[in-house]
């Protein structure tokens, strides 16, 4: 079985190989098999081979320094969250820093490490909806008006998208949320004051 | 202000085939050292990072969506604007006319949205364990500008990759696969000789477009026999002039490139076509101008005359030339695709081992 290029691009068609020196060409180029036009802008790591983690030594010397979790590992760098050590199994560089699989998993939970967000929730946004969809029937709004306001104010300190973005949704959220309570209380006044 | 220095967006803004519907929405983003790709979907948002250090590749596929979205569009409006130009001749309702011009207007905006935004594309990022879409870039124009801003970002952290390095570095994986599989090494063969080194390929795009105009120009041309009126000739008119810009526009794309020479020889016998034609008919439209405004005292336009035998005759013949060197050059043309699209044989495309083990001495470079 012939052993797998992994250094060589494929058409995003047919998965055919696409010859070299289609490789950064000026104007698309078809592709061999199925003729789909590509442009290919390639970088040096396609050639570069993949990073091999270096094993752990083992500890001889007992006064030497020992990774915390594994006692028998020799200890290669220190945590630069909580100052343990680590053997180079245990180091982990993310955003080249090193860091143990334990801080990791706190600062992926406590949203400290930002490389490792995934998601968020964009509370300003569902404000913001909240506040000005059920305008479409009014009724609606009776609820939906508190119901923006609690979350404009619970999660106005929250953690937002990690891209440049403002409150601005908040603030019209609120003032949206505010003019229609107050719109509510002024009929529901008229209303009974009129009986 | 530290957020806003962190990411610094990217051309581009696309939307999934649900995204109509959904509202997602996709965005691309460029950080210190990394490329950030956005996925909102209204009220939560996912990210996906791409460090410049792990980025091997970017594929942009060329697609026909937009060309497709023109000729639906275009279709849809020729029909329209037939029928409208059709109604006003016969006089109908100014509600009726007024709903057609309203479509027309319509699908006029969207066919020049269309047009103007370019051709469609599809767009892949490639890393070592995975080849990611990148849905904001869908249209080549903000996709080109998009690629070449990561490809300075990338090549800034990798440097840049040299024709001498891939050639050599294709040469060593080439090498250790023949070895691992037990055969010996031999020399890479060459590759082909590209011949877009001297002659450039071309698709023919430019000409299909010129072929589709010159069929729609001889239909208007024979409505404009059966119903004459002024819209209908404005249409003709409108057609052929269009017809002309194609074929100026298709004579330019054709030099120097590698289309048959049969359709560069239809692409000028098209030239000649309109050519010759139009000065007949400006020249004999302007006999009859002339001679029926001395005989009535008063100034008459082309519009005014009824159609002569000779008109008649000589749009008859002008609509049947175009429709068939339209109808040759397409099937020409769609022959040309095709066959551009199957590769020849390559010359190391299986390597068969009798049972000795070794390779056979079969074909040459």
């Amino acid at each position: 079985m012939a052993e797998t290029n992994t250094s060589t691009l494929s058409c995003v068609v047919c998965k055919t190989a696409i010859p070299t020196h289609f490789y950064n060409s000026i104007s698309a180029m078809p592709c061999t098999k199925c003729g789909a036009f590509l442009e290919t802008t390639v970088f040096p790591a396609i050639f570069r081979a993949p990073e091999t983690g270096v094993a752990p030594e083992t500890l001889t010397i007992e006064s030497e320094s020992s990774c915390f979790y594994h006692a028998n590992k020799k200890a290669a760098t220190v945590c630069e969250n909580c100052g343990r050590f680590l053997c180079t199994l245990c180091d982990v560089t993310i955003a080249n820093r090193h860091l143990c699989p334990a801080c990791i998993e706190s600062g992926q939970k406590k949203e400290k490490i930002p490389h490792l967000k995934k998601s968020r929730v964009l509370y300003d946004d569902l404000a913001l909806s909240i506040a000005v969809l059920p305008m479409l029937i009014f009724y609606f709004t009776i609820i939906s008006a508190p119901i923006s306001l609690f979350f404009s104010i619970r999660y106005w300190n929250a953690p937002s998208s990690i891209l440049p973005r403002t409150k601005i949704r908040f603030v019209i959220a609120i003032i949206f949320a505010l003019l229609q309570i107050l719109g509510w209380t002024a009929l529901i006044l008229y209303l009974v004051l009129k009986k | 202000m530290s957020k806003q220095k962190e990411y610094v967006k990217l051309p581009g803004q696309g939307r999934s085939s649900f995204g109509v519907v959904t509202a997602i929405r996709y965005s691309l983003w460029l950080a210190r050292d990394h490329l950030l790709a956005v996925m909102n979907q209204g009220y939560s948002e996912d990210y996906k990072r791409f460090y410049f250090r792990d980025i091997q590749a970017i594929i942009l596929q060329k697609t026909s969506a937009g060309a497709v979205a023109n000729a639906v569009l275009g279709t849809i409006l020729f029909i329209i604007a037939s029928l409208t130009a059709f109604g006003y001749e016969r006089k109908w309702d100014t509600v009726g006319l007024g709903f057609l011009i309203c479509f027309d207007t319509v699908f006029l905006l969207c066919l020049l949205v269309n047009l103007a935004k370019g051709p469609t594309c599809k767009c892949f990022l490639r890393t070592a364990v995975q080849t990611e879409r990148l849905y904001s870039l869908h249209r080549v124009r903000p996709a080109h500008r998009t690629i070449k801003r990561i490809r300075e970002a990338v090549e800034a952290e990798q440097g840049i990759l040299t024709s001498e390095y891939v050639t050599a570095a294709s040469q060593m994986e080439y090498e250790k696969t023949s070895t691992t599989q037990g055969l010996p090494a031999r020399p890479m063969p060459q590759p082909v000789q590209s011949v877009h080194e001297t002659v450039r390929h071309y698709n023919g795009r430019v000409h299909l477009i010129l072929f589709c105009v010159m069929l729609a120009d001889s239909i208007t041309s024979c409505m404009s026999i059966l119903a004459p009126g002024t819209a209908i000739k404005a249409i003709t008119s409108l057609a052929t002039l269009a017809a002309l810009g194609l074929t100026i526009a298709a004579i330019l794309k054709q030099r120097r490139s590698d289309i048959p020479d049969t359709v560069k020889a239809i692409t000028w016998s098209t030239l000649a076509n309109i050519g010759v034609f139009w000065i007949i008919g400006i020249v004999y439209g302007s006999i009859l101008v002339f001679s029926a405004a001395i005989k009535s005292g008063r100034a008459i336009t082309t519009t005014d005359q009824p159609p002569t035998p000779l008109i008649v005759i000589l749009t008859i013949l002008y609509s049947a030339i175009s429709a068939c060197l339209a109808v040759l050059g397409t099937s020409r043309l769609l022959k040309f695709r095709k066959e551009s699209a199957v590769p020849p044989p390559l010359i190391e495309t299986s390597q068969e081992s009798d049972s000795s083990g070794t390779l056979n001495s079969g074909s040459e470079q």
